[in-house]
C-alpha cells in the first residue's frame, strides 16, 4: 500500500495516559502520518496498524500525529479493522501534539469497530490516540483522514477511500503478501 | 509492555540534546539545531570578542520610566534621558564595574568598552582564556555551510560575578539572523510567473504613478499620504536615521536611487559605523545580505530626504547583533533606529532577549524609537528556515520585533491586479499580506508541492509571543490574541542532518499565553505590489518584504520628529493612545485592513495579530503626534 507512510517516531512514552489505567497496553507507538497532497488544496492523510506478531487478547494505544494546513480547515478521519470482528477499539482521544492537551474541536464517535471524528480546526499538530484490543492473531486496522473537504462530502469520501484501501489491502494479504507496516 | 516493532517504516530518533529555557514569562525555546557539525577544538589562540551583559537596577522601573517619557500626565514627560544617566538610574554602580573589569583582567582579558548604561560590558581574549573563565572548551562548528565557534556546553557566570552579570553574550557565533527580504519566486516551474525586470527605470520628479512591483518611495508617499508633510517642508532635515544593519553595502547605489528619484539629498548625508569588525567576509558589498542594507537605505532616506544616516554595520555572529544595537543607543546621535534582520524569538536564549531588551528601553528614555521588520513567513516565523512539510508548521513570531520595546512593522498588500501564466488575480483591496491568495491559482497549475516549496510561509510576520507577556498599551484591546493550542514542531530527521527517515520533536508551545501581539503597523510589503531597488548598479522589480516596511517607518517617524523638532520617544502608548482616541474615523492615523490573513491570523476591523492596527495616514499621524500641518 505504497500511499500509506507511517513513520515511527520510535517514542515510547510510559508516562502517556492510557485509557484504562489498570491495564498497561500490550503494544504502544506513536507515529507521523505524512500527508498526501491531492490534486486541489485537499490533503489526506493515510495509517493504521498491522501487527502479525499480535496475539488475541493483547491491546494497543497507538497515537497517529497528523500536522494540519495553515487555513482553519474541515478535518475528518475514519478508521476500523481490516477484518470484521478482528479488533475491538476501547478508547478514542484528539489531543494537541504535545500528547497530553485534549483538543475539543472534533467531535468524535467511537464503536467496536469504528472510530471516527470530524470538525474545523486550525493549524496545528494533533494526536489522534486510539486503544483497542486484538480480537484476532495479527490483525490490523486502516484509517485515513482528509482536510479541505466540504463537510456533508467528507465523510463519504473518507469512507469511499478507506473501502478501497481495505480491498486493497486483502488482496494483497490473499496473495501472500502481507506488510508487517502501512 | 512490548512495542510493534515489525511495522515497516523507518524508525525515528526521539532528539534529547534540545532543551527548553525558561525566561521571567511563560517560555521554551529552541537552543540547538542538529544540522550543526562538531568539526573539534577551535584554534586556542584565535582571539574573540563577547559582552556580558550586566543586571538592570529594577527592570519594571525602567520599563515604566520609558512609558512615562512620552505621557503628557507625567513629570518625565518629553524629559529624554542620556545614556549616562540611564547608566546612573538602572545600570550597576561604580564599585560593581570596577569589580567585573578587574576581574576580566585579571582572567587575562582585554576590557574594550564599558557602555555608557552601565549594563554591558565587552571584553575579547583568546578561546582557550574564553574556555577558561566561563567552563566550557570552544569547538569550531559548521551550519549551514558557514563555520563559527561555540562551546560545546554549558557555560556559566563565574561565581564572584553573580549578582552583577547576567550573562554573557558570544561565546556562539552561530549566524542566527536573516534579513527579511522576499522577491517574486521565479525559478523551476515558476519561471513565467514573475516580473523582476522594471517595464521603465525611474526619471527624476517622475508622478508617482509606478507599476505594481515597481513601486518607489514616491509612490508609497502618495499611497500612504506622506506628501502634505513635504508641502509644509518637513523633509527630515536636522534629524539622523540610524540604519541597523549586518551586511555591507555600496553608497553608490543610495546615492543612485535617490537621485533617479530626484531626490534632494546631501551628498555626504550617509555615515558608516563598523561594529566589532564590521559584516563578516561573506556579507560584504553584493551579497544577498548587501541587498537589505541597500534597501534600508534607499528606503528610510528616500521616505526622509533631508535627514542624515549612520549605518552600523555589525557581523552576524556571537555578540555582533547586540553591540550593533547598544553601540548606535550609547553614541545617542539617532533620533530613530530600524532593523530588518532577525530570527525566531524561540531561537533566542532568555538571557539574550533580556539584553536586548534594556537596550531597546534604554533607546526609549533617549527618545529613540526602534522599528524592527516583524518577518516575511506569515503566521510562521520559524518555518521560513524549517519549512513545511519537511516540518510541521508552528505558529512563531520574529524577534527583534516580538520585543514590547520594539515597533514592530507588518506588511500588506496594496489593490492591483497581477499578470499570471494562466490568468489575472486581482487583489480588490489593501489586504493582510500573504500568498494564500495564490493558493488555489498554483495548486491548480502546479500542484500543491510547488506551493508549499515557493509560496509558503510567506506573509507578513505577526502573533503571539511566548517570550515577551502582553504589554500594557495592548490591554483590554479588541482583537488581541493569546497563543494558539496545538502548537508542536517536528521536523524530519534529514532535515536536521540526523540519520534514518523518522520525525524527531523539537519543541512544543504552550496554549492561551496571554503574549505581547505583533505587528502594530503595517504597510505594502508584498513583491507584487512590492517595489523597485537599485542594487550594484542594476534596477530591479518585484522586491518586497517587511523589510521594505521597517525602514520606510523610520523615514516617516524621522519626518514626525523633524517636523516636531523633537525625537519621539517610546511609539507604542502614543500609536495605541492615538488609535483609542481617533479609532478608524476620518481624522484617524491608521486605515483599518480587513481583508485576508497573514496564513493564520485574519485582518479585521479591529486591532489583530495580521496587520496590528492598520496601515498608516501619515499626514493624520502627525497631526495626531504633534506636528502642525
Amino acid at each position: 500500500m505504497k500511499s500509506i507512510k507511517h513513520l515511527l517516531l520510535g517514542l515510547v512514552l510510559a508516562t502517556c495516559a492510557v485509557f484504562n489505567a489498570s491495564a498497561t497496553p500490550t503494544y504502544t507507538d506513536m507515529f507521523f502520518v505524512v500527508p498526501e497532497f491531492g490534486p486541489t488544496t485537499t490533503q489526506t492523510w493515510d495509517f493504521g496498524i498491522s501487527a502479525p506478531g499480535a496475539l488475541a487478547g493483547e491491546t494497543f494505544e497507538f497515537d497517529f500525529l497528523f500536522n494540519t494546513p495553515p487555513e482553519p480547515a474541515w478535518f475528518s478521519f475514519v478508521v476500523f479493522p481490516d477484518i470484521a470482528g478482528s479488533i475491538a477499539f476501547t478508547g478514542l482521544d484528539f489531543l494537541a501534539g504535545d500528547f497530553m492537551t485534549p483538543i475539543d474541536a472534533l467531535s468524535l464517535s467511537l464503536a467496536n469497530e469504528l472510530a471516527r471524528g470530524a470538525g474545523w480546526i486550525t493549524s496545528g499538530t494533533y494526536d489522534l490516540r486510539l486503544a483497542g484490543t486484538f480480537l484476532v492473531d495479527g490483525a490490523g486496522f486502516t484509517g485515513r483522514a482528509v482536510s479541505d473537504i466540504p463537510e456533508p462530502v467528507s465523510l463519504a469520501l473518507v469512507g469511499l477511500g478507506l473501502t478501497g484501501m481495505v480491498g486493497a489491502r486483502r488482496r494483497k494479504a490473499i496473495h501472500g503478501e502481507a506488510a508487517q507496516a502501512v | 509492555m512490548r512495542t510493534l516493532t515489525a511495522i515497516a517504516v523507518a524508525i525515528g530518533v526521539l532528539t534529547t540534546s534540545l532543551a527548553y529555557g525558561a525566561t521571567t514569562s511563560t517560555q521554551f525555546h529552541l537552543d540547538r539545531d542538529a544540522r550543526i557539525v562538531d568539526l573539534g577544538l577551535a584554534p586556542q589562540s584565535e582571539v574573540r570578542q563577547i559582552t556580558l551583559s550586566l543586571a538592570v537596577r529594577n527592570a519594571a522601573a525602567m520599563d515604566a520610566h520609558a512609558a512615562s517619557i512620552v505621557d503628557p500626565s507625567s513629570p518625565n514627560y518629553r524629559k529624554f534621558l542620556t545614556p549616562a544617566q540611564v547608566g546612573s538610574l538602572y545600570g550597576q554602580d561604580a564599585t560593581s564595574i570596577a569589580q567585573v573589569v578587574n576581574f576580566l583582567q585579571s582572567q587575562g582579558l582585554t576590557v574594550t568598552k564599558v557602555y555608557a548604561n552601565n549594563l554591558l560590558i565587552s571584553a575579547k581574549g583568546t578561546n582557550a582564556q574564553l574556555a577558561a573563565v566561563f567552563g566550557s572548551p570552544i569547538h569550531a562548528y559548521q551550519s549551514l555551510g558557514r563555520k563559527y565557534e561555540a562551546p560545546t556546553g554549558t557555560t556559566a557566570v563565574p561565581a564572584n560575578l553573580a549578582g552583577i552579570v547576567k550573562a554573557v553574550h558570544g561565546l556562539n557565533g552561530r549566524p542566527l539572523f536573516h534579513s527579511n527580504i522576499v522577491r517574486q519566486p521565479a525559478s523551476g516551474v515558476a519561471t513565467g510567473e514573475s516580473k523582476l525586470v522594471p517595464s521603465r527605470i525611474p526619471t527624476a520628479n517622475a508622478a508617482a504613478a509606478s507599476l505594481p512591483g515597481e513601486y518607489t518611495v514616491r509612490d508609497l508617499a502618495a499611497k500612504y499620504n506622506v506628501n502634505p508633510l513635504y508641502s509644509a517642508g518637513v523633509t527630515g532635515a536636522g534629524k539622523t536615521i540610524g540604519i541597523a544593519t549586518l551586511a555591507g553595502y555600496r553608497q553608490s547605489d543610495a546615492y543612485g536611487y535617490w537621485n533617479a528619484l530626484g531626490l534632494n539629498v546631501a551628498p555626504n548625508r550617509i555615515t558608516d559605523v563598523p561594529v566589532d569588525g564590521g559584516p563578516l567576509p561573506d556579507d560584504g558589498p553584493g551579497t544577498d545580505g548587501a541587498g537589505e542594507t541597500t534597501l534600508d537605505i534607499e528606503q528610510s532616506g528616500g521616505v526622509a530626504p533631508g535627514a542624515n544616516i549612520r549605518v552600523y554595520l555589525a557581523p552576524n555572529q556571537g555578540n555582533g547583533f547586540l553591540d550593533m544595537f547598544a553601540t548606535a543607543v550609547d553614541e545617542n546621535i539617532v533620533d530613530t533606529l530600524s532593523v530588518s534582520w532577525g530570527a525566531a524569538e524561540i531561537f533566542n536564549a532568555p538571557e539574550d532577549l533580556a539584553a536586548f531588551h534594556a537596550v531597546f528601553v534604554q533607546a526609549a528614555l533617549q527618545g529613540i524609537p526602534v522599528i524592527a521588520a516583524s518577518g516575511d513567513a506569515g503566521a510562521f516565523d520559524i518555518n521560513s528556515v524549517l519549512p513545511y512539510p519537511a516540518c510541521t508548521t508552528l505558529l512563531t513570531t520574529d524577534h527583534p520585533a516580538s520585543d514590547t520595546a520594539i515597533l514592530a512593522a507588518g506588511g500588506t498588500t496594496l489593490p492591483h491586479t497581477q499578470v499570471h501564466k494562466y490568468g489575472n488575480i486581482t487583489i480588490p483591496t489593501e489586504r493582510a499580506w500573504a500568498w494564500d491568495y495564490l493558493r488555489n491559482y498554483i495548486t491548480q497549475y502546479y500542484g500543491q508541492t510547488t506551493y508549499y516549496k515557493d509560496y509558503f510561509p510567506v506573509g507578513g510576520g505577526g502573533g503571539v509571543s511566548v517570550d515577551f507577556v502582553r504589554p500594557s498599551y495592548q490591554a483590554n484591546l479588541a482583537g488581541v490574541a493569546s497563543t494558539a493550542a496545538a502548537q508542536s514542531l517536528y521536523c524530519k530527521a534529514s532535515v536536521l542532518g540526523d540519520p534514518g527517515t523518522g520525525y524527531e520533536w523539537l519543541v512544543d508551545l504552550p496554549p492561551s499565553v496571554p503574549g505581547r501581539n505583533l505587528p502594530d503597523v503595517s504597510l505594502n510589503a508584498d513583491p507584487y505590489s512590492g517595489y523597485l531597488v537599485y542594487f550594484e548598479g542594476q534596477w530591479s522589480s518585484g522586491s518586497g518584504g517587511t523589510s521594505f516596511v521597517a525602514p520606510q517607518l523610520n523615514g516617516i517617524f524621522t519626518l514626525i520628529a523633524s517636523g516636531k523638532n523633537s525625537r519621539l520617544g517610546l511609539l507604542h502608548p502614543q500609536l495605541y493612545g492615538a488609535f483609542k482616541t481617533y479609532g478608524y474615523g476620518t481624522k484617524s492615523p491608521f486605515r483599518a485592513i480587513t481583508a485576508g490573513t497573514n496564513l493564520y491570523y485574519k485582518s479585521t476591523n479591529t486591532f489583530n495579530p495580521a496587520t496590528g492596527l492598520g496601515s498608516l495616514d501619515v499626514t493624520n499621524l502627525a497631526r495626531a503626534l504633534g506636528v502642525n500641518l
